[in-house]
C-alpha cells in the first residue's frame, strides 16, 4: 500500500525524480485526542523505498548492514519551479460533526434587603435593614452550535486504509486532484 | 497571603492551544514575560530553548540530539535531509535541534564532497569514538544507534 505522484520533482539527493514514490513510515492514534498521526516520506522509487526498511528487527541494530539505505527524498523538493518542503507529519481529527444544544448564560445582579440587630445610642436592641448586591450566572436560553465528537469508528476498523485515503487528498493539495495514484 | 517566586526562566508547558497560546498565558501571569510553550502538535522538531543546550536539557528525555561534522570542511559538507533538511554551510550541524524518536522513526544524514575530494565513510566521534557506520554518503541512523548524544563524522579525502 503506497502512493505514486505522477508529478516530477527535483530533489536535493536524487536528481529528478519522474514518479515519486510516498510511502507512510508510522502511524499513531492518540484515542485521548481525537488524532491519527501518520509520518511519511518520499523515495524515488518503490525499489527505493524497500531497500529504507527491514526484514528482521536484529538488523537494526548493525549499522553497515544497511547497504542502500539511503533515506528518502530530501524533504527540501523544487516542484512548479518552486521550492517547497513536503510534509512528513500529517495529523487527521477522528471526529464527527455534530449539532448540539448549548446553554446561554448571563452574569446578573440581585440586590437583597437583608435585616439585622443593632444597638441604639442609649444601648437597646434596634432592627436595622441593608441592601446587599451579589451576582449570579443565570441561564437565559439555549443554541444550536456545531462540534467535532470525537469518534475513533470513523476509521471503520481499516486504520491503514484510512490514512491512505487522508494522505493522498492531504498530497493532491500540492501536486493536484488526480495526480496520485494507488500502487 | 502567601507567595510562591517562580524563577521566569523555570516555567515551561506543554501545548496550550486551547488557551490561545502564549499570550493567553501572559495574561494570567501578569507581569510574566518569560512565558514559552512547547508545541506538541504542530513541530515535532524542537528548536533550541533559549539560555539551554540542547544537549544538556534533551539528553535524557525521549529525544536525540545528533552532532553532525565534517573531517574537513574543505572537502565537503553535512547535512540532515530527513525528516528535515537541516545544513550549515561548512560547521557543524545538529546542535539546535532535538529529534524526536517517539515521532520519528529515524533520520537520514547526507554528506555532500567537494571535488575533487571524495567521501570516504560515516564514523562515531562520541560517546565512543572510531566506529565505521556506513561507507554510504547518505544514511538513515535509528534512535537505538546510540543511548544519549551522538556526534558523527563524515570523513573525506
Amino acid at each position: 500500500m503506497a502512493l505514486q505522484i505522477n508529478q516530477e520533482i527535483e530533489t536535493l539527493n536524487k536528481g529528478i525524480v519522474l514518479t515519486p514514490y510516498l510511502r507512510i513510515e508510522s502511524y499513531r492514534i492518540d484515542k485521548i485526542l481525537g488524532y491519527m498521526i501518520v509520518q511519511v516520506a518520499l523515495f524515488s522509487s518503490k525499489a527505493d523505498a524497500d531497500t529504507n526498511k527491514f526484514v528482521y528487527s536484529e538488523d537494526i541494530t548493525e549499522p553497515l548492514g544497511r547497504t542502500g539505505q539511503t533515506g528518502p527524498i530530501a524533504v527540501s523538493i523544487g516542484y512548479n519551479d518552486e521550492s517547497i518542503n513536503y510534509p512528513v507529519l500529517l495529523e487527521f481529527p477522528l471526529v464527527v460533526t455534530e449539532e448540539v444544544s448549548e446553554d446561554i448564560y448571563e452574569t446578573q445582579e440581585i440586590t437583597n434587603t437583608i435585616t439585622y440587630s443593632d444597638f441604639d445610642e442609649n444601648g437597646d436592641i434596634v432592627e436595622k435593614t441593608r441592601e446587599e448586591t451579589t451576582t449570579h450566572r443565570v441561564k437565559t436560553g439555549t443554541r444550536t452550535v456545531t462540534k467535532s465528537r470525537i469518534d475513533l469508528s470513523v476509521i471503520d476498523g481499516d486504520p491503514y486504509g484510512w490514512a491512505y485515503t487522508k494522505t493522498k487528498i492531504a498530497y493532491e493539495q500540492i501536486f493536484g486532484v488526480g495526480n496520485l495514484t494507488d500502487c | 497571603m502567601s507567595s510562591v517566586q517562580i524563577g521566569s526562566s523555570n516555567i515551561n508547558m506543554g501545548n496550550q492551544g486551547g488557551l490561545g497560546g502564549t499570550s493567553q498565558l501572559s495574561n494570567l501571569w501578569g507581569g510574566t514575560s518569560s512565558v514559552s510553550l512547547n508545541n506538541i502538535w504542530t513541530a515535532k522538531v524542537y528548536a533550541r530553548k533559549t539560555g539551554q543546550s540542547n544537549f544538556g536539557y534533551f539528553s535524557n528525555k525521549k529525544f536525540r540530539c545528533i552532532r553532525l561534522t565534517s573531517n574537513d570542511y574543505g572537502k565537503g559538507n553535512v547535512s540532515f535531509t530527513y525528516p528535515i533538511t537541516l545544513s550549515n554551510s561548512l560547521l557543524d550541524v545538529g546542535d539546535n535541534y532535538a529529534w524526536d524518536y517517539s515521532v520519528y522513526s529515524y533520520v537520514t544524514v547526507t554528506a555532500t564532497q567537494t571535488y575533487p575530494y571524495v567521501f570516504q565513510y560515516w564514523v562515531t566521534v562520541s560517546p565512543s569514538a572510531g566506529t565505521i557506520l556506513s561507507y554510504s554518503s547518505s544514511v538513515n541512523l535509528y534512535q537505538n544507534d546510540w543511548a544519549s548524544n551522538y556526534v558523527v563524522q563524515a570523513f573525506f579525502s
